[in-house]
């Protein structure tokens, strides 16, 4: 009989391999990953988590914390599976994104953390193969998110090796290889080009799965790490790094903003902003920064999800390939005026990238006002701050007016002079009606997300 | 007849050890860098690893010494059978040039009696720029306080593997290539590791994760390569 800790790596190990035998059929096994993830969720909800158990020989430490993690993650990865019957996404996704999660539950379950970082990386380079998928030709973005996840091994590895082998009088080395190696899986400057790639090649729902779901463990290790290094405090030095990094990750975010003429490049500009926004939480107290950097990710991952559906049905609308309005070549790709035949699509859509800029009655705007706020405080202390405060909201309100000169230009009273092979169907409309309802009501009750990470903040630092 | 042992063939290369098999090691970096020919490349990538055991043994137990040295010939298999269901980067046998606009050539020029690609001459400047850095930052600046005392070649074939894996990842136009710098730059790590912690389970983890950067890397030339992008 599997133990708790046994069973979460196991049992999507086997999901990932029957839906990997499914693959035959995309419909099949998006629906059985669906399945699985919903029985592991549903597992993981009745599950005591025990203390201890052993996975070849080594010890596995299953916490609440652990357990309310995997809940949201499977919960969260649910939807991208049954989205995928609608918007294939080849044989890779379900059986790659299940034995990614096998792989990050033993790094975030095993002990010691030398073996936690190494199955972390593990986890990233399958997720390299569902990123790339089963898409031929333009191969960089894995490429780079390879190179990413192998870079920031060696900081993750001797970072570990300071806290398990207890040498002292190197705390310095152990912040600064944290601190890099942090850089390096945020994705913040000067290692943000991996993520940009990525967003310029790869399917948006592998989006949500690889900036919503991967990333926030790879934050929660960093925060374990951080913890696990008793007296641990980021000095002064070091956080001024972290801002810096933070405003030059800002600037590039506000240059691609500027420089938009396609909408993945908008949604990289505007997903900058978020990662840095998660990079900025480091150098606060370790249980707010994991309680802060968590709400964000809850924002970001239901905010890229609307992104992700919205931009897929607007390419089908055929609306010219993803330019955005004004910004197109000719005037047969101007979409001008054509948001009327599907506004719901584009209203769904702007909402999302609404929600993931983080302005007020979106889902983001509990972390993006927390971070801000925290920004604010500790300009007291340095002044790096306060510039980064000033680019943060710079950055925002460049989103928010390409995203209302978007409107502008899709509804506008001119109207639209091309056959349109999509319509917006009856069903569809009142789907996404519904789901912009609920993001609006919980955008009024952004304490339930705010509740959840700073429970789960305090599972991990109890 | 008696089979030669692990120590025997360590005897037997004793000469090699020091500082040949670090600047060995360097070499085939550059070989790697610089060779248009994949079977070059991978060719040299598994002397490299040989080379790289004849390190190894300065601070492993020369059993463990071997994990190493076979995971990486292991590693360079993969490489070969991907290299070669690609047709090493070449077009496929029954396909013509002229079905193949999307694909682009990379334009060569003339060194002497060499066809070169046009990039190599920027790849050989930069690969000399490098080695000069990385041997001016071995002389001066101090080796990792973490590590303990270790033999300045050990130091010099750390620093050239990382420095020289990840200008491959950085300036190679080819997947294949960059993949092998992803590979050097985690061989340069591996031997760093090594003599910080010898603990047998992380060893093995490392080895199995340099399979898996293989197979992944594989995966992803085979994608850059797949005939549906040729004759698209």
């Amino acid at each position: 009989m599997l133990a708790g800790a046994q069973f979460l790596v196991v049992g999507p190990l086997l999901a990932a391999l029957l839906t990997g035998l499914l693959g035959r059929w995309p419909r099949v096994t998006a629906v059985a990953g669906a399945a699985a993830a919903g029985l592991l969720a549903g597992w993981l909800w009745q599950v005591e988590p025990s203390s201890s158990s052993s996975f070849v020989g080594r010890l596995l430490l299953f916490s609440e914390g652990v357990q309310q993690l995997f809940l949201f993650l499977y919960l969260g990865v649910l939807p991208l599976f049954l989205l995928s019957t609608v918007f294939p996404q080849g044989r890779k996704f379900v059986p790659g994104s299940l034995m990614a999660l096998a792989l990050f539950a033993l790094a975030l379950l095993i002990r010691p953390f030398m073996l936690g970082s190494l199955f972390l990386v593990a986890g990233l380079l399958i997720t390299a193969v569902v990123v790339q998928g089963d898409n031929a030709g333009h191969i960089q973005g894995a490429l780079r998110y390879v190179a990413q996840a192998v870079i920031a091994l060696p900081f993750l590895l001797v970072a570990s090796w300071v806290i398990e082998s207890e040498a002292t009088g190197i705390s310095a080395t152990f912040s600064t290889v944290l601190i890099l190696s942090s850089f390096i899986l945020l994705a913040s400057f000067p290692f943000h080009v991996w993520a940009t790639s990525l967003l310029n090649e790869v399917s948006p729902l592998v989006w949500a799965f690889v900036f919503g779901l991967v990333q926030l463990i790879g934050v929660n290790f960093i925060y374990l790490l951080l913890t696990a290094q008793p007296a641990f405090a980021l000095e002064a030095q070091l956080s001024q790094l972290v801002l810096v990094s933070v405003c030059l990750t800002l600037l590039v975010a506000i240059l691609l903003l500027a420089t938009a003429v396609t909408i993945r490049r908008f949604v990289a500009g505007i997903l900058l902003i978020d990662l840095a926004s998660v990079v900025a939480t480091l150098p606060l107290l370790p249980e707010l920064g994991w309680a802060t950097a968590v709400t964000l990710h809850v924002g970001r991952f239901i905010a890229l999800i609307m992104v992700a559906v919205g931009f897929l049905l607007l390419q089908r609308a055929n609306f010219g390939s993803d330019w955005l309005p004004n910004q197109a070549e000719s005037e047969a790709a101007t979409p001008k005026g054509s948001g009327w035949q599907t506004p719901l699509t584009l209203l769904f859509f702007i909402f999302g990238c609404l929600s993931l800029l983080g302005v007020p009655l979106t889902v983001g705007f509990g972390g993006r006002s927390q971070i801000f706020i925290a920004l604010v405080s500790l300009s007291e202390q340095t002044a790096v701050a306060w510039w980064a405060a000033c680019l943060l909201a710079l950055a925002i309100g460049m989103g928010l007016l390409i995203c209302l000169r978007g409107v502008q230009q899709w509804f506008s009273p001119e109207a639209y002079q091309h056959d349109l092979t999509f319509t917006e169907p009856r069903p569809l409309q009142i789907v996404l009606s519904f789901i912009v309802v609920v993001c609006l009501f919980l955008s009024f009750r952004l304490d339930v997300i705010t509740d959840f990470s700073r429970q789960l903040a305090q599972y991990f630092f109890s | 007849m008696t089979f030669p042992t692990i120590f025997d063939w360590l005897e037997r290369f004793d000469f090699l050890r020091g500082y040949p098999a670090a600047l060995g090691v360097l070499l085939t970096a550059v070989i790697i860098i610089l060779a248009w020919e994949w079977r070059v490349a991978i060719l040299a990538l598994a002397v490299q690893y040989i080379l790289l055991g004849l390190l190894y043994v300065d601070v492993l137990d020369p059993r463990l010494m071997v994990v190493k040295v076979l995971t990486g010939l292991f590693v360079c298999l993969i490489l070969v059978i991907t290299a070669g269901q690609v047709n090493w980067g070449r077009l496929p046998t029954d396909v013509l040039p002229e079905e193949a606009e999307q694909i682009k050539v990379e334009e060569r020029v003339k060194l002497g009696p060499l066809s070169v690609p046009a990039s190599w001459p920027l790849r050989l400047g930069a690969v000399v720029i490098l080695a000069l850095i990385v041997m001016v930052l071995v002389d001066r600046v101090e080796a990792v306080s973490l590590m303990p005392d270790v033999a300045p070649y050990f130091e010099l074939a750390i620093m050239g593997l990382i420095a020289f894996g990840l200008l491959a990842l950085a300036i190679s136009p080819e997947p294949l290539i960059a993949g092998m710098g992803v590979l050097m730059f985690l061989s340069g790590f591996d031997l760093f590791y090594s003599a910080l912690e010898q603990s047998v389970a992380v060893l093995a983890s490392l080895a199995a994760l340099n399979l898996l950067v293989a197979l992944v890397i594989a995966y992803l030339v085979q994608r850059r390569y797949a005939v549906q992008v040729i004759l698209d």
